[in-house]
């Protein structure tokens, strides 16, 4: 009897209780897809995991100062709460630390920040309201040429258009503010929906608090609350301008996410220039503001022009291109966003003053980092890291973490999890494969007489037995071809609900994900196609030991 | 052609055991029409079914042919089986899933025979048995005696040399037994053994020869002179 003609007989039974072999079918294609996904997930989640483990952002160890007013430079002899000032981390630190830290490669400054690209409208409102010292109605320098005359006098003037348009030079102070270190995920929704409100205010509040130092210290020449925006000592866009003709103001983007770091985190971060060069530790220490655009924020904002030499004014100060970024696969870790949209700028301290105010841009930087080569370096480089501030500072001064530490135990959880949804997949699959044995065994107790009849028209057993495997293994292969067909919503639907919220999974389950994994997809679906096919090895032995005698004479 | 030595069969049955051969001698000559009769338990079936190797005997020497059968393995047995004999049963015994055609095929499907030739000769045997007009339909679609002749048409798919019948009009009307007896005998008439057990002592004079049963023992053994 050839394997078709088997099939064909085997398909005419199925098709005889057809009912019930579309329920064994749906079963197995339950229990098969389930496993087949499992599998895909089990594979990506390990790739992975282990890609991400070589990811930059988990090679980092991240020190951060305990309290807001500590400053680093001190030994811990004369560490005085009281009178401690701003915390302060620098390159000095850095060289410091490394001499100690032999586990690290790198050490270098990063901290988040975000950059006002224009003006924002807020502060030209603040500013033609009078908030930065002048009382609202004596603000308008009728003499004054230039930038804020425009804005100004139209705000005064009670005209609220406010088209951004008509105010084409007007450039503004923001203070570049560190954006708050949050979980990522939820970091790039603050980015997009921002906090410019808040931002704004705390930019206004900085300025007004400078100015009151600086007025403290210094009285303004001429006296008074508006005089200082009269005569060539006021308060005078132009000035932030200066011989800015070249300087542009505005761009096709509002606010961009920047890295204030230092020469370092570009070789932690594996980044290198595709046009320019980076910026070194030197323009760090002579706080030059020159600035290196990811690939695909340089063309964003400047899309016609080469953007190397280009000026621009970012927050209050004039920041030269010096450098685009080759693009990279790498995602910020805390802001979530991607390396090519973000720029950099040194992290170095800065003052600009004008109109007789100074605006101090300092960050004071809470956060030093360091990076391994290999992050199997890492947690050598944490004890390291820890003795030298422990020994430097006195215990607890900072707190040392390494994400991959965090990233590790969220994998482990997933892992568990994983364990569990494995199983509930294995165990789908097993009772659908016991439904398909007592099914397969039923047949055989109702198709005694058959298979009576088929001995004495010239069967054998081996015969009975290979017709009713055929028919079972049918079934799961039927089943099979459905499971393995419906697999991948499995998958994604696995994917969606145990990725929530899990970034060390970042990336597991999307399609690219998904692409490379069919092999474990099919594989998976092959398993337990096998398996099922195992369950009706029984029944098909049952059915060829039937005594043909006996069941011949059975009615 | 066959010869039975000392062939036993016991019946299991938990409680008690059935003797429902013992020591059987017998033996058919080729072109013979063995009709075996005898009471209900009489060992009628069992012989039959011995005689087909459905069934195996517990002892006792069964010769086709010149070959010891006892040696042979099950694919052998379903071989001859399947290419030397034909069963025709009581209840006809068919394939409720398949349709008259496709029963017939069985057989000759088992004997490895290849799709269309295989459907041009279950044709064939079926024209043979006045069925052209039935051959797509199924078992429940046919009257009792169509049935039958489907089941002959299947018992002779493969040209056997031996039919074997169990009480095969036993379900039938006379008349339409009286046309499955006719087919049979013309059979014979070809050359085709025939060994059929059967209750009525009119049918059971319609062969050369007839051995009753008794208990599991041959009680006489009879041929028509010729």
């Amino acid at each position: 009897m050839s394997l078709f003609d088997r099939l064909k007989t085997s398909l005419r039974y199925i098709r005889g209780r057809l009912v019930e072999s579309i329920l064994i079918v749906a079963a197995i294609a339950v229990g098969v897809a389930l496993v087949a996904a499992m599998a895909a997930f089990w594979g990506d989640y390990n790739r992975q995991t282990e890609f991400l483990l070589n990811d930059p952002a988990y090679r980092e160890v991240v020190v951060e100062v305990v309290g807001t007013e500590r400053d680093l430079d001190e030994a811990v002899a004369e560490y005085d709460p009281e009178t401690a000032e701003t915390v302060q981390l620098g390159l000095d630190e850095l060289t410091l630390a490394m001499r100690s830290v032999s586990a690290a490669q790198y050490a270098y400054l990063a901290d988040r920040t975000r950059l006002q690209a224009g003006v924002s409208e807020r502060l030209q409102n603040a500013i033609a309201q009078g908030r930065f010292g002048g009382q609202g109605a004596g603000v308008p320098p009728a003499g004054t040429a230039g930038a804020l005359a425009a804005p100004a006098a139209e705000a005064l003037g009670g005209d609220d258009t406010n088209d951004s348009d008509s105010a084409p030079d007007a450039g503004q102070i923001v203070e570049a503010q560190p954006l708050p270190r949050e979980d990522a995920g939820e970091e790039e929704s603050e980015v997009e929906r921002g906090e410019e409100d808040d931002t704004d205010e705390r930019a206004i509040d900085a300025a007004e608090a400078s100015r009151d130092r600086n007025q403290a210290a210094s009285p303004a020449p001429s006296g008074g609350g508006r005089g200082q925006f009269d005569g060539a000592g006021g308060f005078n866009l132009e000035q932030l301008l200066a011989g800015s003709e070249d300087v542009i103001t505005e761009f096709p983007v509002d606010w961009i996410a920047t890295i204030s770091g230092t020469e370092q985190l570009f070789a932690a971060y594996g980044l290198e220039a595709d046009q320019g060069s980076l910026f070194t530790d030197e323009d760090v220490e002579g706080g030059n503001a020159v600035m290196v655009l990811g690939s695909d924020l340089a063309g964003r904002m400047f899309p016609d022009d080469d953007p190397i030499g280009q000026q621009g004014l970012f927050g209050i100060r004039t920041y030269t291109v010096v450098g685009v970024l080759r693009p990279s696969e790498i995602r910020d870790n805390e802001t979530g966003l991607m390396i090519n949209e973000m720029a950099f700028v040194p992290n170095s301290d800065a003052q600009v003053s004008f109109g007789g105010f100074t605006i101090d841009f300092t960050q004071a930087s809470q956060t030093l980092r360091f990076a391994v080569a290999d992050s199997r370096d890492i947690e050598r480089a944490v004890s390291q890291i820890e003795s030298f501030f422990e020994a430097e500072y006195g215990p607890g001064a900072v707190a040392v973490s390494a994400r991959i530490e965090e990233a590790a135990e969220e994998r482990d959880q997933i892992g568990r999890v994983l364990v569990v949804v494995l199983f509930l997949a294995v165990a789908a699959l097993f009772i659908a494969s016991i439904n398909l044995f007592n099914l397969m065994l039923m047949r055989v107790i109702k198709r005694t007489k058959d298979v009576g009849i088929s001995r004495a028209i010239g069967a054998s057993k081996g015969s009975v037995f290979r017709s009713f495997l055929n028919e079972s293994a049918l079934l799961s292969l039927i089943g099979t071809l459905i499971g393995l067909a419906v697999s991948p919503l499995v998958y994604r639907l696995l994917a969606s609900s145990l990725v929530v919220s899990a970034q060390a999974l970042d990336g597991v389950g999307s399609t690219s994900g998904m692409a490379g994994n069919w092999i474990l997809l099919v594989a998976g679906a092959a398993v337990a196609a096998g398996i099922s096919i195992v369950f009706g090895v029984w029944p098909a032995r049952q059915a060829s030991r039937i005594d043909a005698s006996l069941a011949i004479r059975t009615e | 052609m066959i010869t039975l030595e000392r062939i036993a069969k016991t019946y299991d049955l938990g409680s008690a055991t059935v003797e429902a051969l013992v020591q059987v001698d017998l033996s058919i000559e080729r072109g013979e029409f063995v009709t075996v009769m005898g009471p209900s338990g009489s060992g009628k079936s069992t012989l039959l079914h011995i005689l087909g190797i459905l069934d195996t005997a517990d002892a006792g020497i069964y010769t086709l042919e010149g070959h010891d059968l006892t040696t042979l393995g099950d694919r052998e047995l379903s071989r001859i089986r399947n290419e030397h004999f034909g069963f025709v049963f009581q209840s006809f015994n068919l394939f409720n899933e398949f349709s008259a055609l496709e029963n017939v095929m069985f057989p000759l499907m088992y004997a490895g025979m290849r799709g269309p030739e295989r459907r041009d000769r279950a044709e064939e045997l079926l024209s043979s048995v006045g069925l052209d007009h039935r051959m797509g339909h199924y078992p429940n679609m046919l009257s009792g005696g169509e049935q039958q002749r489907v089941a002959i048409a299947r018992a002779l798919a493969n040209d056997p040399t031996l039919i074997l019948a169990d009480e095969p009009t036993g379900n039938l009307p006379s008349e339409k037994g009286e046309e499955i007896l006719t087919i049979l005998e013309s059979l014979n008439r070809d050359g085709v053994t025939i060994v059929m057990v059967t209750h009525d002592d009119e049918l059971g004079q319609r062969g050369s020869r007839c051995v009753r049963l008794r208990d599991g023992r041959i009680e006489s053994d009879t041929r028509k002179a010729a």
